[in-house]
């Protein structure tokens, strides 16, 4: 049984669907990552798992099976329990998620007495030893600073110690790096790794970078204007991208290894806009897609498998692919 | 050898930080020429957006000079320097930040124009016409206010503000940070084919070192205030000398996965710690006794190549 899986899931809000038609797994230990730009949906689809998402938001249908039990029909008291201890959620930006008027350690210890009766004392050494877990020097002083005392990355540290206070089996991380240096990013995702292996739990990374999941997850998931377009696992992706909006990614992104300048190459675009989908029936990708034929206009493409652990949402792709 | 276009001499720029003065850019000297694109690198708190800024005059500088076209702009009034402002212009990283979302485009173009008297109705009116055209936005752009364009179409309208000025040097402070990466290529790309068609030239502040070396011809490495690094940006690539230029190449992830990285080179961030000696050496692996007693200049170490350590 996997750990997570999220089946058909749709998320709507006033006057637009966000999320449409979702489904994956992750397995137990294993980085998945969900790739895309601004708008596609990828924040959505985290911020369902841990029924965060806005009062204007509504989920149409869909089940999102954790452990076998279906999120979206827990109670509140039963989200409050899972929030945390099961799942645990690190976002962007560590300054607005932390509160700027209480200490990082009754911030962690906030989270650690809301799940185990611990003593005042016990929480505090708890506290300590997670600081030293994410590798902040000198754990027993810094756990009385504030956020403010705090670097971008030493704040990002403080989040994820919060969020493996009670050992998740499952990590959500939103866009975890996107507002540090690279220098920075590199030690965190670095950290988020090792915390990985050793308490044994799964990451689902949300990100728009493709070279942090060519170096950082296992598996990757593409998502295109709220769909799932490409299934596949990282090796093989990013030796042979199959669906036309992977291929205007990678090819859009300029490589630092790639010895490419401007005095030579163009880079390669993908024209238009992710806006261009609005009000599209069939593949959203169409308006931009340099292999569009009527018949994607006609609806919207399911995800259809390649080999094992591959899937793509083109059928046009995969008619030539089978052909040679 | 190309003519200078910008010359910049020791310049340095300081903050009041309560009591305290905060160096953001702290004796940068460099040059650039006509028809030529500028990278300036560097991490968050580096001073590499104020160095931008002050040499625009939007931000006052402390000591050192700016000179433009052999004529010393550092010190000069308002209204001796609004010649000087038409000939250096600004693209920001925010679009959406920089336009004033109650003013259509024509408004917003039409402004800069008027401000810098240039041309009479139909003059302006031809020319904000072609500058929407040149830079990809549909002809009706003009009446349309900032909300109904996407983000990328917002860059574009900053890239058109800067440029309906005829600007020699155009200092492009992030211009695409904030963008998905389908539109970063095409705002790469614009600026690529107007600077040849325009004969523009760039200093483009940014922290991707993948978008610098594409982009730019020749590159600055800023630390804590100070260019710690300077080559061509096929020397840069190739043969790397200061520590923290090996250190920043070494953290961008590779989109290859086969392409492992080993262990991130340099630990902790930023500081603002400036004491004796080499700014990097807390972070440095490779800093030994000297580095904490004695400040490395930035010296020669090739054929246009510059590096401020004193192992390189």
């Amino acid at each position: 049984m996997s750990l997570l899986a999220v089946e058909n899931l749709s998320v709507a809000f006033p006057g637009h669907v966000a999320v449409r038609e979702v489904s994956f797994a992750i397995e137990p230990g294993e980085t998945l990552a969900l790739v895309g730009e601004s708008g596609c949906g990828k924040s959505v689809t985290a911020f369902s798992v841990m029924r965060l998402l806005p009062p204007n938001a509504r989920i149409v249908s869909g089940r999102i099976l954790f452990e076998g039990g279906d999120l979206l029909a827990a109670s509140p008291p039963e989200m409050r329990a899972i929030r945390g201890k099961q799942v645990s959620l690190i976002q962007q930006e560590p300054m607005t998620s932390l509160n700027p008027v209480l200490s990082i350690g009754a911030q962690i210890g906030e989270v650690i007495r809301h799940h185990d009766k611990l003593s005042r004392r016990a929480t505090r050494a708890r506290s300590i030893e997670l600081l030293d877990l994410v590798s902040i020097p000198d754990a027993h002083r810094r756990i009385d600073d504030y956020p403010h005392n705090l670097s971008g990355g030493m704040r990002q540290r403080v989040m994820i110690a919060m969020a493996v206070a009670c050992g998740p089996k499952l990590l959500i991380a939103d866009e975890p790096t996107t507002a540090l240096d690279v220098t920075t990013q590199a030690q965190v995702l670095d950290l988020l790794d090792d915390l990985r292996r050793q308490l044994s739990m799964a990451v689902l990374l949300i990100t728009h970078d493709l070279g942090v999941v060519a170096q950082w997850a296992d598996r990757i998931n593409v998502m295109y204007a709220g769909r799932i377009v490409e299934q596949a696992g990282i090796q093989p992706f990013f030796a042979r991208p199959m669906h036309p909006y992977s291929r205007g990614l990678l090819g859009a992104r300029v490589d630092v290894d790639a010895d490419e300048h401007y005095s030579s190459n163009r880079l390669s675009e993908i024209p238009g806009s992710v806006g261009s989908a609005a009000g599209e029936a069939g593949c959203p990708f169409a308006p931009r897609c340099p292999l569009v034929e009527p018949s994607c206009r006609a609806a919207p493409p399911p995800l259809l498998a390649f080999e094992a652990e591959r899937r793509v949402a083109c059928p046009v792709t995969l008619e030539a692919a089978h052909h040679g | 050898m190309a003519e200078v276009l910008l010359s910049v001499r020791d310049l340095h720029t300081r903050y009041a930080v309560g009591k305290q003065v905060l160096r953001a850019v702290d004796g940068v000297s460099f040059e650039v020429e006509q028809g030529e694109t500028v990278g300036l690198v560097g991490e968050s708190g580096c001073g590499k957006s104020t160095l931008g800024k002050t040499i625009l005059r939007l931000v006052p500088s402390a000591e050192g000079e700016i000179v433009l076209d052999g004529t010393d702009i550092t010190r000069l009034g308002d209204s001796a320097m609004a010649p000087h402002r038409r000939r250096l212009q600004m693209i920001f990283q925010d679009p959406f930040g920089s336009l004033n979302p109650r003013q259509t485009i024509r408004t917003v173009l039409d402004t800069a124009l008027k401000v810098h008297r240039q041309g009479d109705r139909p003059e302006r009116e031809r020319r904000m016409a072609e500058i929407v055209t040149r830079v990809g936005l549909p002809a009706d752009a003009l009446d349309r206010y900032p909300h109904e364009f996407s983000g990328g179409q917002r860059q574009r309208i900053g890239i058109a503000r800067a440029l309906v000025l005829r600007p020699a040097l155009i200092v492009c402070d992030e211009p695409v940070s904030a963008l998905d990466v389908s539109i970063q290529a095409q705002i790469l790309n614009l600026l690529v084919d107007l600077k040849r068609d325009l004969g523009l030239s760039y200093l483009f502040i940014s922290h991707d070192l993948s978008v610098v070396r594409y982009f730019a011809d020749r590159v600055l490495v800023m630390y804590l205030g100070r260019i710690v690094e300077s080559a061509s940006h096929a020397t840069l690539w190739r043969d790397p000398r200061h520590p923290y230029t090996r250190a920043l190449f070494a953290a961008v992830p590779s989109a290859d996965p086969t392409h492992k990285r080993g262990a991130p080179p340099i630990k902790g961030e930023l500081t603002t710690d400036l004491s004796s000696g080499c700014r990097f050496c807390s972070r440095c692996p490779a800093a030994t006794d000297r580095c904490r007693s004695e400040e490395p200049p930035l010296r020669s170490v090739g054929e246009g190549h510059h590096a401020a350590c004193h192992y390189a």
